[in-house]
C-alpha cells in the first residue's frame, strides 16, 4: 500500500487538452473517486496513472517515486478496467495466475494465492470456468481478482460497473467497499454515477472538462458544492436566477441572506431544504410523483420558474394545488462560483 | 393447388438449378470420367466403371514428383509468407508509420489488375534475373500471390483483438512481447490458421505463375494436370488427377475445423 500524488499532470492529444494541470494527493488506503461527465477527464487521468498514457506534463508519484514515464508493466498498480478485459482463452485460473506466473512464483504458490483471490472475490471453485461460461459480474470478480492477487500498492478501477445492472452494481460496489477496506489497498475509483460515488469514496474528485472542480468527502461534496457545475451533478439543485442588492438576494418570490456585493446571482436550493410554511413563496404544484419514502412535487412559480420539492408524506399535496414554501438551507452562485452559503435553519 | 404453386420460391429453385448446372454438374462429371472404363454416346452413364485408370496415374513416377514437389512448394511458401506478413500485418494493426494506408491499399490494387498479365510481366523482369525455370523463381512468384491474403486477414485479426486485453496483461506485469505472445498471438489464432490453410491451398493450387515461370523443369501437381489434359487423348488421366487435386484440400480443411472448431474458423474466415 503507498500514497500517491500527482504534481502538475496534464494531458493533450494533437493540441487538444483532455486534462489541465492538476495536483491531487490520496492518502495510504483511501478509496477516491473521479466522478465527471463523459469527456470530463476522468478516464485519462486514471490512464496517466496506470501507465497506459504518458502526462504531457507533471509528476505521477507512488510512495514519493515519480513513475509518469514508467511502462505499465513496471508500475506498482493493477487496473481493472470497464469490459472486463478477461483473456477469452484462458480460464479463470489462469485469467488470475497470468501476472503471478511472469513473477515467477512456485506452483504451489501461485495455486494457494489464485485460490485465495477467488475465495476473496466469491468465486471459489469457479477456476476451471472459462470467461463465456461466466455472467458479467462473475466476470468483474474475476478481473478484480486479477488485480488483487498481485497485492498492488494502487488499485485503480475504470467504471468497473457500468455494464451491470444496478442491483449487481450495488452489490458489487459494496463488496469492493469491504474488500478494499480489509485489504487496506489505496484505490482509485472512476465512475459517471454520482450514487456510486456517494456511497463508495472517502474522498470524491468531481472534474469538469479536464479540471478538477471540487475535492471532499461525499458529505461536504453534497451539502457544500463549491461550483454551479458541482451543485448540479450531485443531486438534485433547484437553480433559481436573481440578483442581490442590499445584502439580500431577490428570486422567484424568495429573499434571503446574500452577505455579498450587489448583482445578478443564482439561488440554489436542494429539494429536500424546501420548508412548508404560511408565509414564503408561492408554487403551484403541476406534478407529484411518489417516491416511496417520500413525494417529489415537480412546482412553477407565477413567473414561470421550475422548482422541485421533496415532501414527507404528512403533507399529502396534489396535482393543481399551491404550497407556500420557505427555505431551509440554500447556496448563491455567481459566474459559477459560490461566493455565499446560508448557515441551515431548522 | 395454385396455393401450393404461390408457394414455391421461384427465384429460390432458379438459384439452385443455376448452382447445379455450373458447378454441381461439372464436378459430378469429372468425378464420373475418373471412375469410368467406357463411356459410350449416347449412354447418360458410363458403361464400365473400374479403378484402372487411377492405378495407370498413380504408377508414373513423374506424378508423385509434382505431388511432392507440390506440397514442398506450398509448405515453403506458406512458411516463407507467415514469416513476412505476419510481422508486417501486426505492424499494419498497432502501428502508426507514413504511407499506412497507401500500402495497405496497394496489395489491394496489385490484385485489381488482370493476374495474367502481371504475371507476365514479373516474368520478364526474372528473365533478366535468370529466375525463369528455377525453383526459387515458382517460391517467389508464388509468395507474391499470397500477401494479400496473409496481411489482410491477419491485419483484420490483429486489429480485431481488443486493446484492453493487451493493457490488461500489461498491466500485471507483461512485456510487449510477453503480450504479443500470450493475449495477441492466441486471440488472433483462428484468422490466422485460416490464412495460413487458404494460402497453402491457393498455392497447392497456383498455375499460371507456376507455368510462366517455373515450366517445364519445375512441374507441379496443376501444371502435370494440365499437360494430361491438353496432351493425352484418354480423358480419364485429367479426371483422376483433378479427383486427387481434390483431396488435399479437403484433408486440410477437415482437418483445420477439427484443430480449431468450427465456431472459430468461420470467425476467422470473417463470418
Amino acid at each position: 500500500m503507498a500514497s500517491l500524488s500527482l504534481a502538475g499532470v496534464s494531458k493533450e492529444f494533437n493540441k487538444m487538452t483532455a486534462v489541465s494541470p492538476l495536483s491531487l494527493d490520496i492518502a495510504d488506503g483511501e478509496l477516491v473517486c473521479l466522478l465527471g461527465p463523459s469527456g470530463s477527464g476522468k478516464s485519462t487521468l486514471l490512464r496517466m496513472i496506470g501507465g497506459f498514457e504518458a502526462p504531457s506534463s507533471g509528476q505521477v508519484l507512488i510512495a514519493g517515486q515519480d513513475v509518469a514515464h514508467t511502462r505499465p508493466d513496471k508500475r506498482p498498480t493493477a487496473m481493472v478496467f470497464q469490459s472486463h478485459a478477461l483473456w477469452t482463452h484462458m480460464n479463470v485460473f489462469d485469467n488470475v495466475a497470468f501476472g503471478l506466473k511472469l513473477r515467477k512464483l512456485s506452483k504451489a504458490a501461485i495455486e494457494t494465492k489464485v485460490m485465495e483471490a477467488l475465495e476473496l472475490v466469491g468465486l471459489g471453485g469457479y477456476h476451471k470456468r472459462m470467461p463465456r461460461q461466466l455472467s458479467g459480474g462473475q466476470q468483474q470478480r474475476v478481473a478484480i481478482a486479477r488485480c488483487l492477487v498481485l497485492e498492488p500498492k494502487i488499485l485503480l478501477m475504470d467504471e468497473p460497473f457500468a455494464s451491470l445492472d444496478q442491483h449487481l452494481r450495488e452489490r458489487l460496489r459494496e463488496e469492493v467497499r469491504q474488500i478494499q477496506r480489509k485489504l487496506k489497498i489505496t484505490t482509485l475509483f472512476v465512475t459517471h454515477a454520482q450514487d456510486e460515488a456517494l456511497a463508495l469514496a472517502d474522498r470524491i474528485v468531481v472534474m469538469s472538462m479536464g479540471a478538477i472542480e471540487q475535492v471532499g468527502t461525499p458529505d461536504d461534496i453534497y451539502a457544500n458544492p463549491q461550483t454551479q457545475f458541482v451543485a448540479n451533478f450531485i443531486g438534485t439543485m433547484n437553480m433559481i436566477p436573481g440578483a442581490v442588492s442590499g445584502g439580500r438576494i431577490r428570486a422567484s418570490g424568495f429573499d434571503l441572506d446574500a452577505g455579498f456585493s450587489d448583482g445578478p446571482a443564482t439561488l440554489a436550493i436542494r429539494p429536500e431544504d424546501f420548508a412548508i410554511t404560511e408565509t414564503g413563496t408561492t408554487v403551484l404544484v403541476k406534478r407529484v410523483v411518489n417516491l416511496g419514502p417520500f413525494l417529489l412535487a415537480e412546482a412553477e412559480h407565477a413567473d414561470g420558474t421550475a422548482i422541485t420539492v421533496h415532501l414527507d408524506k404528512t403533507h399529502p399535496v396534489r396535482e393543481g394545488s399551491s404550497l407556500t414554501l420557505t427555505a431551509k438551507r440554500h447556496a448563491i452562485y455567481r459566474d459559477g462560483e459560490k461566493p455565499y452559503r446560508s448557515q441551515p435553519t431548522a | 393447388m395454385i396455393g401450393f404453386i404461390k408457394r414455391l420460391d421461384w427465384p429460390g429453385y432458379v438459384l439452385a438449378l443455376f448452382l447445379i448446372f455450373f458447378i454441381l454438374l461439372p464436378i459430378v462429371t469429372v468425378f464420373l470420367w475418373a471412375f469410368t472404363e467406357q463411356w459410350f454416346y449416347p449412354s447418360v452413364l458410363p458403361t464400365k466403371w473400374g479403378l484402372r485408370y487411377w492405378f495407370k496415374v498413380l504408377e508414373r513416377p513423374d506424378v508423385w514428383a509434382a505431388f511432392f514437389t507440390s506440397v514442398q512448394l506450398s509448405a515453403i511458401v506458406t512458411a516463407l509468407s507467415a514469416v513476412i506478413c505476419l510481422p508486417a500485418a501486426y505492424a499494419f494493426a498497432r502501428m502508426e508509420f507514413p504511407g499506412k494506408q497507401f500500402f495497405m491499399m496497394s496489395f489491394l490494387m496489385g490484385n485489381a489488375f488482370p493476374r495474367f498479365a502481371l504475371i507476365i510481366s514479373i516474368a520478364v523482369l526474372f528473365l533478366t534475373l535468370n529466375l525463369v525455370g528455377t525453383y526459387l523463381g515458382v517460391v517467389i512468384i508464388q509468395l507474391l500471390n499470397t500477401i494479400l491474403l496473409m496481411i489482410w486477414l491477419p491485419t483484420a485479426a490483429f486489429q480485431a483483438v481488443s486493446r484492453n486485453m493487451e493493457e490488461a496483461a500489461m498491466d500485471v506485469g507483461a512485456s510487449p512481447l510477453r503480450v504479443f505472445w500470450h493475449i495477441t498471438l492466441p486471440q488472433a489464432l483462428p484468422a490466422i490458421g485460416a490464412a495460413l490453410l487458404m494460402t497453402f491451398v491457393w498455392t497447392f493450387y497456383e498455375t499460371e505463375g507456376a507455368w510462366l515461370v517455373g515450366a517445364p523443369r519445375v512441374q507441379t501437381m496443376p501444371l502435370l494436370m494440365m499437360s494430361m489434359i491438353n496432351n493425352q487423348l484418354v480423358v480419364q488421366y485429367g479426371a483422376v488427377l483433378s479427383v486427387a487435386l481434390w483431396v488435399p484440400s479437403l484433408v486440410a480443411l477437415l482437418l483445420a475445423r477439427r484443430v480449431m472448431g468450427s465456431d472459430s474458423f468461420a470467425k476467422g474466415l470473417g463470418a
